[in-house]
């Protein structure tokens, strides 16, 4: 279980809902939720690469590590 | 009355939010690692940092803070805008 973890490791992970064929709507096909670090992390270890203030502001986190943000997974990139 | 914004006001605002960011996530880092010595001294660095921006400000721009935890000058402005919030 642990080493497929390892192997498996992605900030996103997706799951598939069952979907019913009296289910009016369409499937959604993939769920997605957010698994970040710090539920990996047990402890914080000490010494973490910072960000500089400004920068720790804008992100929300001191911590370089830390620092995760939402992006629609539904949404189709234009870049 | 409004008191006169400039781009160093903003520029000095937004380095007093930002250490005090850094002041906010190591206060939180500190109560799980009170024994880390880099953290305390980084924490302390910018302690100093933020009360010397502060120094700089206030007499420029007025009081952050209310209730004596600021100096206020000859001229009572705490009820002049704009608020933080409005900048």
């Amino acid at each position: 279980m642990d080493q497929q973890h390892e192997q498996s490791f992605t900030q996103v992970k997706t799951w598939q809902p069952f979907h019913s064929p009296f289910d009016p709507c369409p499937p959604i096909g993939n769920k997605f939720y957010r698994t970040p670090i710090n539920i990996y992390m047990t402890f914080q270890p000490p010494n973490l690469e910072q960000f500089s203030p400004q920068e720790a502001l804008r992100s929300g986190t001191l911590w370089k590590v830390f620092y995760d943000y939402y992006e629609n997974p539904y949404r189709e990139r234009d870049s | 009355m409004n008191k006169k914004l400039d781009a160093e006001y903003y520029q000095l605002l937004e380095q007093i939010q930002a250490a005090d960011f850094v002041l906010v996530e190591l206060t939180l880092y500190l109560d799980t690692h009170p024994d880390d010595q880099n953290a305390l001294t980084q924490f302390n660095q910018y302690s100093e940092y933020s009360r010397q921006l502060k120094a700089i400000f206030e007499p420029r721009y007025g009081p952050l803070l209310q209730y004596g935890n600021s100096p206020v000058g000859q001229q009572w402005d705490w009820g002049s805008g704009p608020w933080p919030w409005q900048v």
